[in-house]
């Protein structure tokens, strides 16, 4: 079936299987690899993208749901290619980063919290991120950075 | 190859589902991925229940709560209404990943996902609203619905839940358990010094909904001085986090029946 959508401000238009899980049309169709394939079962956040500005896990959505939606993968997080948006640029100063498998779906879930509230406290940070695991930071860097950033 | 239906109000969504019963229904859509990973091949009729507006919202009235079945558990924590009139609903539904509560809809929780909503609905009296094209409307427990599957042609339409009254004490709280977390929620309703009402429904992963109807009996008719439920609290402090899940939900609910009798003689 046709659906189109805006991915990270740009109008796609798309011939696809409606159950298809959003994250294999993001990478594999869209070329937009950001968001990574982990568990495939609502477990990890590696997939987080934001859909109409909420974020959900990506390999957990049919594309048909977003049919008309509004996409942010962590490739939209900065309009320019060659710069890192503060968020990212935060999370690289701070060493929060690790191996790198989950950092696209925490700048996801903090680019959600940063629209919803501009200064978030510590713990609904802590609440947002608890559908996202880490193991190699031990998420207190990750918290310190994002917090510092929204400040 | 799958088709997508996607009817754009109750009256004709009713028409598709009498004219595919068979076909799958897509709400939320949170657990539909693990649904077709157990499947052979794809279905052949999916109906989109996303675009219908007589699905959707919350209203609060004197008749009661009428939560539209693919209002999602994130909406139903984030609403004003639904915190003050049914504190332990909106606890309840706070709990899980945020990427998952955005998707999750009140109407597919008698299914069983998100097994810490049902013990909340059931102890509030929920109850679901099925229709049908040519069934009539019914409202059933949620404590039922557990229990069958809703009929051919039939589609969840809403939960309702009964009007909050002066009284009324709700408590929820989720606890570790030996292999797996335990929920409870509690409600007392309390009038001219005495329990009028009184329910506690113990959930676990296996066990979404036990009613312990012991409670029931054991506290209507008694005299109350204070705030019994607020004792709820203190009975989960020190329970033994060893053990299975089943054996660990009895002693909470026990622990819980005790405090509340102690209290209350």
């Amino acid at each position: 079936m046709k659906l189109s959508f805006r991915v990270n401000s740009k109008i796609e238009v798309l011939d696809v299987e409606p159950l298809t899980p959003l994250i294999e049309v993001l990478r594999d169709r869209l070329a937009l690899i950001g968001a990574h394939q982990g568990c495939t079962g609502d477990n990890c956040g590696a997939c987080t993208v934001l859909v109409n500005d909420v974020p959900v896990y990506a390999c957990q959505v049919p594309v048909c749901q977003v049919d008309d939606a509004e996409v942010r993968t962590v490739e939209g997080l900065t309009a320019d290619a060659e710069r890192l948006a503060p968020l990212q640029e935060a999370l690289a100063k701070a060493g929060a980063t690790g191996c790198g498998f989950c950092t696209p779906g925490m700048l996801m879930i903090g680019l959600a919290l940063r629209q919803r509230q501009p200064r978030p406290g510590p713990e609904e940070l802590r609440e947002l991120l608890s559908g996202n695991l880490c193991r190699c930071t031990g998420y207190e860097a990750i918290v310190q950075a994002m917090l510092e950033v929204m400040e | 190859m799958t088709f997508l239906h996607r009817p754009k109000s109750l009256k004709e969504l009713l028409k598709t589902r009498h004219d595919l019963p068979d076909a799958m229904l897509l709400a939320g859509g949170a657990g539909i991925m693990k649904i077709l990973h157990k499947l052979e091949e794809p279905p052949h009729d999916v109906i989109d229940l996303g675009g219908i507006p007589d699905l959707t919202g919350i209203q609060v009235g004197r008749f009661g709560t009428w939560l539209g079945a693919m209002t999602t558990l994130h909406e139903l924590t984030d609403d004003v209404l639904v915190r003050k009139h049914h504190p332990c609903l909106s606890e309840a539904c706070s709990h899980g990943p945020p990427q998952v509560r955005a998707r999750v809809s009140i109407g597919g929780i008698a299914s069983g996902r998100r097994f810490e909503v049902l013990p909340a609905l059931m102890v509030l009296g929920a109850r679901i609203e099925y229709r049908g094209q040519e069934t009539p409307q019914r409202r059933d427990r949620v404590q039922d619905c557990l229990r069958k599957d809703a009929a051919k042609g039939e589609v969840v339409v809403a939960v309702h839940l009964p009007p909050h009254q002066d009284g009324d004490q709700t408590v929820f709280r989720r606890i570790q358990g030996g292999s797996g977390d335990v929920v409870i929620a509690g409600r007392l309703r309390v009038a001219d010094g005495e329990v009028k009402e009184a329910g506690l429904v113990v959930g676990t992963p296996t066990q979404p909904g036990l009613h312990i109807a012991a409670v029931e009996e054991a506290l209507i008719g008694r005299p109350v001085s204070a705030r019994p439920i607020s004792l709820m609290e203190q009975s989960f402090v020190d329970l033994d986090p060893e053990g299975s899940v089943s054996s660990y939900a009895r002693a909470a609910s026990s622990r819980v029946l005790r405090s509340w009798l102690e209290h209350l003689s």
